[in-house]
Formats: structure tokens, sequence, C-alpha cells
């Protein structure tokens, strides 16, 4: 997933426009710096963080415009609170998206790219024209600019730890990493690394088998989880609260005052935010084995359907019952 | 430090500032001072009973405050802002319950990390260098709990331990099965003088096919426990909600407001909670 160069120049003059030093500014750039780096977007980590707060103010703006006319003052005000954060968060979350995808895009090229390095190795005995081969000749979409950067970085001679140092340290892949070592100790000793580097391939390659066979045994069950929190529980609350007027229209009689099904509708709503939150958190564990890639990944886009799936069964059945 | 540790060391200087001595009040079991060592926070049997102190208390206080507020906004009623009371021992449990989950994570974070870690070792130790050089090696890399534990086995070298008793020291500061079995072989090779690479390769593969049973156990238990979330935790209570309004008017009973909070601000969350930390704890990680 990648931000088209025209779409990046017009947000990047749109966050040019928010800007701020202070505390939750500087915090929200600390905190996407490291995504930043990796993804090698035109956009800063300041853009960014000037982004989420747009986000946030334009998501209330809206959504309190739009929820003032449905929904009671309080409940609205809540709502587009609640609306706002979740955009914000939704723009927060994507260059750490980006750079996760990218990161993993770059670990199932690794295999290959160290086999045919190995090979070339093995022939020449010199890791120079090993990576030189190797580095030019196929080309891997994502590993592929970044080995041209390093290596020529290298050649116009930066030391080897050095050129290297992005698929060393910042990109956060483990094998990757750990690859580039062994590629940097070679270039710098000369030791021979091949049979080191010949199991980093293969236990990369069998990691990646793994996680293709855990991934397509799980896939379903992050669907049914999604499903539940993000779309039959707001469908049913909201058929709940509407069946629920509908009844006292009939009766003609209030089971509940007004302050009352609001404070209901708070409970509900408050329950739909957590269930969400901790449900696209469970996601994360069953798809990546990690709660808060979960929260990054999951949490947005469950949220948003979830709120939309609230609103619009809560308006549109409600206009058609007549409640 | 991590968030627990740290709130474990401001409440146990809060008790001390106010000469409350949180160890004599909730004395903690043989068991749980094991599971405060294993946890690597580094914190007293004394900071760890305050850490529980504090919960239960911050949990009854919360509540009230909040309820409190809401009654003010809604108009509810008053007495039930008396549950805090019993969310207090119940915020205790859920606290010891955390803590013990926490020190799973980390043996669980262990076992995660052990055999990439050991795969690196094992290159490491292939490459020409000795066991303490190779254990540096792969301390100073992302490897989770098994750096901070590889860490700590080369601080006890440093300062003169053998490197078979420095790595027995810090297994018992895990109760990660694979890591102590991992220093188990580790002691045994260099006190025979057997090849550490051939023990080490054995140790690999037997993760590797472990991780492999792991992933197995895994789908199914998540298979099991998503089907139970999805229906106890999504559906459930969807349906919950229709069935009071339906039902309410059919049969003529009126649930206080108050109880959809403690149901749905309460008892859905911790179902979903529990679920999610049986689920982590058998996680294979990849």
């Amino acid at each position: 997933m990648e931000i088209g160069a025209d779409k990046a120049k017009l947000l990047k003059g749109i966050a040019g426009r928010v800007s701020s030093d202070n505390a939750l500014f500087v915090a929200m750039e600390k905190g996407l710096r490291g995504s930043v780096e990796i993804a090698r977007g035109e956009l800063t980590a300041k853009d960014w963080a000037s982004l989420v707060a747009i986000g946030f103010i334009i998501a209330f703006a809206v959504s309190a415009f739009i929820l003032t006319a449905v929904l009671p003052l309080p409940l609205a005000v809540f709502f587009a609170g609640a609306v706002a954060f979740v955009v914000a968060f939704s723009v927060y979350a994507l260059p750490l998206v980006i750079a996760q995808g990218k990161t993993w895009a770059l670990e199932r090229e690794l295999p290959s790219f160290i086999s045919y390095l190995l090979s070339v190795y093995a022939e020449r005995r010199n890791m120079h024209d090993a990576l030189l081969a190797a580095t030019y000749a196929s080309d891997y979409l994502n590993l592929g600019p970044e080995l041209r950067a390093a290596f020529a970085s290298y050649k116009a001679g930066a030391p080897p730890a050095k050129a290297y140092e992005r698929l060393r340290r910042t990109i956060k892949s483990r094998h990757a990493n750990r690859a580039f070592d062994w590629v940097v100790r070679c270039l710098e000793t000369g030791l021979d690394v091949s049979e080191p580097l010949g199991m980093l391939g293969h236990d990369a390659s069998s990691t990646l088998e793994l996680v293709a066979e855990k991934n397509s045994k799980v896939g379903m069950m992050t669907w049914m989880i999604s499903a539940s929190s993000g779309f039959f529980y707001p469908l049913f609350t909201s058929l709940g609260l509407i069946i629920m007027s509908a009844f006292e229209r009939l009766a003609a009689f209030e089971m509940y005052s007004a302050s009352e099904k609001d404070f209901i509708t708070l409970v509900l709503v408050g329950y739909l935010f957590a269930g969400v939150l901790l449900d696209s958190s469970y996601n994360g564990q069953v798809k990546f084995g990690d709660f808060r890639r979960g929260v990054m990944v999951y949490f947005p886009i469950m949220m948003l359907v979830a709120f939309s799936v609230f609103l619009i069964s809560y308006r549109s059945i409600g206009a058609f019952i007549g409640a | 430090m991590s968030f627990v540790g740290t709130v474990a060391v401001d409440a146990g200087s809060v008790c001390a500032a106010l000469g409350i001595d949180p160890e004599k009040l909730l004395p903690a079991s043989k068991q749980e001072r094991l599971k405060i060592l294993q946890a690597g926070m580094d914190i007293s049997t004394k900071q760890y009973c305050a850490y529980i102190l504090a919960v239960g208390f911050a949990a009854g206080l919360l509540f009230s405050v909040a309820y409190v507020a809401l009654t003010i906004l809604f108009g509810l009623n008053i007495l039930y802002v008396f549950i805090a009371l019993p969310l207090v021992p119940l915020g205790m449990m859920f606290a010891r319950y955390h803590f013990a989950f926490l020190v799973r994570a980390r043996a669980r974070d262990v076992d995660l990390n052990l055999l990439d870690a050991l795969r690196h070792l094992l290159s490491e130790l292939r490459s020409g260098e000795n066991i303490a050089h190779a254990a540096l090696n792969v301390s100073e890399e992302d490897y989770g709990a098994v750096s901070d534990l590889l860490k700590e086995a080369l601080i006890y070298i440093s300062e003169g331990a053998s490197v078979e008793s420095a790595f027995r020291e810090v297994s018992a500061r895990t109760p990660s099965e694979s890591f102590r079995n991992f220093t188990a072989s580790l002691s045994y090779s260099l006190s025979t003088g057997n090849s550490l690479v051939q023990v080490l390769e054995k140790n690999v593969r037997e993760l590797e096919m472990s991780q492999r049973i792991a992933v197995s156990i895994y789908t199914n238990e998540c298979s099991k426990l998503s089907t139970l979330a999805v229906v106890l935790t999504g559906v459930l209570p969807g349906l919950l909600i229709f069935a009071l309004a339906e039902g309410g008017f059919v049969f003529g009973f009126r649930l206080p407001v108050e109880s959809f909070m403690l149901i749905y601000l309460l008892a859905f969350p911790l179902a979903k909670y529990v679920m999610q930390a049986k689920l982590a704890s058998i996680s294979p990680g990849v």
C-alpha cells in the first residue's frame, strides 16, 4: 500500500497548514518516526502528526453537524467525539500499516535473494561481486530499491555497516537484519558466511511456510470475529432499540424514560467501542501474534464499519417502521 | 520498566509514605514470590502486594467517580454506587490474574524468541566464535525476553561465574521449559566436552518440531475460542438488548438501567479479556 506522489503532495500542502510544537504533536511525531523512515514516503512524521490533528477536527465537525440532526445533543457530541477519535487513529495507524506491509513484503523476497546471492558467492568467492549480481539481477519489488540504494552508497565509499544500516537496523525484520549483518561482516573481514547465510535463508523460508499454514487455518476466524463485533452486534443492538421504541408507541407507555434510554444507548455504544477494541487486538493475536499490531491494523476499519452499521440501521429501520 | 512494574513501584512508595505495610495486609504466597522473580520486573514482594491493593482500590474508586458522574448526567439510582465495594476484592483478584498472565506471557515470549535466538547462536558458533562472545552478539539483537536473559547471564559471567552456572542461574528466572532444556543441554555439553554445535542443532530441530505442533494446537484452540467469542461476546450482547426490549413488553418485566452497565461494561468485556488471555498463552508466535 503506497500513497501516490500527487496525493502525497496534496496531503503535504494540507499538513503544512496545521503544525505545532506542543507535547501531543511531539509525542505523535516520535511514535510515527520509525514507521515513516521504513515507509520512505514523501510525508514526514511531522506531516503525519498534522494530518492526524486535521482528521480529528474535520471528522468531529462533520459528524457533530450530521449527528445533532438525528440524535439528542449529549449523545451526538459523544458519538462525534468517538468518530473523530477513530478517524484520527486511522490516520495515525496508516504509516504504521504501510511500514508493516513493506517489511512483510521485503521478508517474502528475502529467501530468493539469499539463495541467488549464495549461488554467485559460491562460484566467485567474493561478496562484492555476489552483491552486485544479486542486487541488479532480479527486480525485487520491495527489496530492490533498498538493495540498490545501499549498494550505491557502499560503492560511493561508505563503510559497509553504514551503507547497509537501513537493512540492518531501521527495517524491523529479524531475518533481513541478520542476513545483512552477515553480509557486512563478510565485506569487512572476508569471513566465509555461506553456511550461516544458507541457514538463515532456510529459516526465513520455513518461517514463511509456517506463517502461511497458520494464516490459512485462522483466516476465517478473524473474519468471524470482525463480523461479530463490527456487524452483528451493532445491527442487533440498533434493532433492539428500535423494537423497544416501536413497542412503546404501540403500548402507549414508556418502559424507560428519555434520559434512561440515552444512558442505555451510551452503555451499548460503550460496549461497541470496547468490544471492537478487544476483538481487533484478539485478531492481532490470532493473525500476527501481537495484540498491539491488531489494534493498529483492525481497530480503525472495524470501528468505522461498526459505527456505520449502527447509525445506518438505527435510522433506516427506525424510518421504515416509523419508530 | 513495564506499566505494571511502574504501578507496583509507585504504589509501594505511596504505602511507605502512608506507613502501611501491604505485605501484612495481603501476604504473598510462595507461588506468588516465585512469580515475582520470574516476571522480570525487578520489584519487591512489598511492591507486588502494594500493586494488588492499589488495583483493588483504584477499581472501586474509579467506579464510584464514574458512577456519580453518570448519576448526575442521567439521574440513575445512587444506591448502585455500593457496587464499588465488591469491586475492590474483584479488582485485587483481577490484578493477581493479570500478573500471573504477564508471567506466562513472558515465558511465552521466551519460547517464541528462543528458536530464532538459538539459530543465531548456532550460526555464530559455526563461524568460530566462543560461547560467551556468541551469546553477547545474540543478546545485542532484539530477541525479546531471551536477549534479556542472555544479558543477565553475561553479567554473571563478567562477575566471574562459569558459563554453566551463569546460564543455570538465569534459567531459574523464567518458567519457560524450552529455555531450561537449552541451559541443561548447554551445561551438559560444557561439562562433558561434547560438541556444543551438535547439541544446539538438536535443540533447534526439537524446537522447530514443537513449533509445528504448537501451530496445530493453536489453530484448534483458536477455532474453539473464536466461535465462543463470536457467540458469547458478539451475537449474545446484540440479541440480549433485543430480547430484553421484547421480553419486557411481553412478560411485563423491567430491568433496571444500571444493570445494563454491569452486563455490558463489566461482564462482557471481562469475558473477552479472559478468552484473549487464554489464547495468548498458547500462541505459537509465527
